[in-house]
């Protein structure tokens, strides 16, 4: 198990834009496994490369224990509904607010094994599909607000 | 009047389910001195609580069945003085025999409590091989009902268990750091001859060897403590409230944990306590009053149903919630009587409370439940639930002195821990 360090806010990285993986490598696997040790030891419910310093479209949600999804080059085919729900982000600590979020998604993406995978999440799953992957375009979820930012004492 | 005559009437109020037995006691004793008081507590919760091994007892002795309920409860008091206190066993089988007489028992009376005194070591529960569950509930005067849900969670461990939460400890205090060090107590507690020494997990408990009327340890009116098992105080410290911040406490009542969250606070944020029943409220006004915590306010709120003004509110939210209380037998005479429906109808209540908690959390903050009971569906049964219709929330590891939970649950067990029994879980929302 590998603990990678997550980049916080005022880090230029979270602004940037992730390039797609081209060829799934042992590096991207090693990635992937040290991702999903570090998204676990920090409490996430998801986590993107770009917080540990990776630019690469590389993303893992936890949403249910134990059922982690690996998502490469990840893309939403399709959304629907609203939600409008507290949110929190691993590289903005003591952040919060309240964001606007479609309540469906459907993601597509590869799995570790580069065959193409289709997920439909609702809910949290969803908040957390829409928010990895703003990450993978330099977005945060203070960008998607409905309110003002609320911090924690 | 006749203290065994008092008892008795007691006893038989409380044998028909008409009282509870403390309220019964408490009230019986406003009228007596002190030591009549102390005679009468602990021949009553005494008898309530060994009543089965003494009702056990009564029929291999009586080799006969129609016992009226009179002479069985006047046989339960003097069988457990006779066995039990330190009465000379004449004068308790005398004066009992007495009471015996206007019924015209008294020959019988006086045969099976004699019988008793004469050969205590003949009286002895079920052999265990036969069957374990009945020699258990005998052995330490716990319903079969009971027994079965014990070993059911508890497995081999169960006879440990029995043994070490019917056995009445010492006594427990949380030191009031605001007003006096843990160390300048211990010392001012050895000036006045009294055995004690410090907590082996919690930052600011002291065990004393034997129990006190609090009142009579030093620095009672200048709030230097109060008192609270370690178990207790292990929950404030797996909280860990931050200086200068809000903690929720959903079932504060009689106050203890609002208080250790004020003191290791250092008394500068705010401990909002509630509880359900206004009447009690006054039990965590003046205790802080005491202490000389001003963080501390009481307010009545139904922890199920808090007021929606409360959203968001709290960086703490503590869910102390009502259980079977199956890790503190010892400290209720009667508990042990409760009915085993009783005990299945808690989960939901116990879920509703935790999921009234998260809604009171402020962005960021700590929940924490427990409970005094060793039963899964109570513990386990209830944090698992709640994450399974919260997924957004996550157990979150803590460790206090040397005990560790890196699950982020801990079970404190009398037979191992030499606490009460015990359940904590720390939760937290976790963020994508």
């Amino acid at each position: 198990m590998a603990l990678l360090k997550i980049v916080k806010e005022g880090d230029p990285l979270l602004r940037k834009t992730s390039r797609p993986v081209e060829q799934i490598t042992p590096r991207i696997l090693q990635l992937l496994d040290d991702m999903t040790d570090t998204m676990r030891h920090a409490n996430g419910v998801g986590l993107a490369a770009v917080q540990v310093g990776v630019l690469r479209r590389v993303v893992v949600i936890e949403v249910e224990e134990g059922n982690v999804l690996e998502l490469i080059n990840p893309r939403i085919v399709a959304f629907s509904g609203e939600q409008h729900e507290r949110e929190g982000c691993l590289s903005l600590p003591h952040k919060w607010g309240i964001t606007n979020r479609p309540r469906a998604v459907v993601v597509r993406a590869l799995n570790r094994a580069g065959e193409e995978v289709e997920y439909r999440g609702e809910d949290l799953l969803a908040r957390a599909f829409c928010h990895e992957l703003d990450h993978l375009d330099g977005k945060l979820f203070t960008d998607v607000l409905i309110g003002d930012v609320e911090y924690e004492r | 009047m006749n203290l065994r005559r008092l008892a008795l009437d007691l006893l038989a109020r409380w044998d028909e389910g008409d009282v509870y037995i403390n309220l019964a006691v408490g009230r019986a004793c406003e009228a007596l001195p002190d030591s009549e008081r102390r005679t009468l507590t602990a021949l009553l919760y005494g008898t309530v609580e060994k009543c089965i091994t003494l009702d056990y007892f009564i029929g291999t002795l009586a080799k006969r069945g129609d016992v009226d309920p009179y002479t069985r409860n006047l046989l339960r008091l003097g069988l457990y003085e006779v066995l039990y206190m330190r009465t000379p066993a004449h004068a308790a089988v005398n004066e009992t025999v007495k009471l015996a007489r206007n019924r015209g028992e008294a020959g019988f009376v006086n045969g099976i409590l004699r019988a008793a005194a004469r050969a205590p070591q003949t009286l002895t529960p079920p052999p265990r091989e036969k069957n374990p569950a009945r020699y258990l509930s005998v052995a330490y005067s716990v319903p079969l009902k009971l027994v079965r849900l014990l070993v059911e969670a508890l497995g081999e461990q169960t006879e440990a268990f029995l043994q070490a939460v019917t056995t009445p400890s010492g006594m427990t205090l949380h030191i009031n750091t605001t007003q006096i060090s843990r160390e300048e107590y211990l010392a001012a507690l050895k000036d006045r001859g009294i055995e004690a020494h410090l907590t082996p997990y919690a930052p600011r408990g002291v065990i004393l060897a034997r129990s006190y009327p609090p009142r009579e340890l030093p620095g009672f009116e200048e709030g230097w403590f109060f008192v609270q098992d370690e178990a207790s105080q292990v929950a404030v410290s797996a909280l860990a409230p931050a200086p200068h911040t809000r903690v929720l406490d959903l079932c504060a009542c009689p106050g203890g944990k609002s208080f250790g969250c004020a003191v290791a606070m250092g008394d500068t944020g705010e401990v909002r306590a509630f509880d359900l029943h206004a009447s009690k409220l006054s039990l965590i006004k003046d205790g802080a009053a005491r202490l000389k915590l001003r963080s501390v306010t009481a307010e009545e709120q139904d922890a199920a149903h808090p007021s929606p003004a409360l959203a968001g509110q709290g960086e703490y939210v503590l869910c102390d919630v009502p259980c079977s209380g199956l890790g503190v037998l010892s400290k209720k005479a009667d508990l042990r009587y409760r009915d085993t429906e009783g005990i299945a109808a808690l989960p939901p209540l116990q879920l509703s409370i935790l999921s009234a908690g998260a809604a009171c959390l402020a962005p960021g903050g700590t929940l924490l439940y427990s409970t005094c009971t060793v039963n899964p569906k109570e513990n386990e049964g209830v944090t698992d639930a709640f994450l399974a219709s919260h997924p957004d929330f996550a157990y979150v590891p803590f460790e206090v002195g040397s005990l560790r939970a890196p699950e982020g649950r801990l079970t404190l067990l009398p037979h191992i821990h030499h606490t009460d029994g015990f359940y904590i879980a720390k939760l937290k929302r976790r963020v994508p």
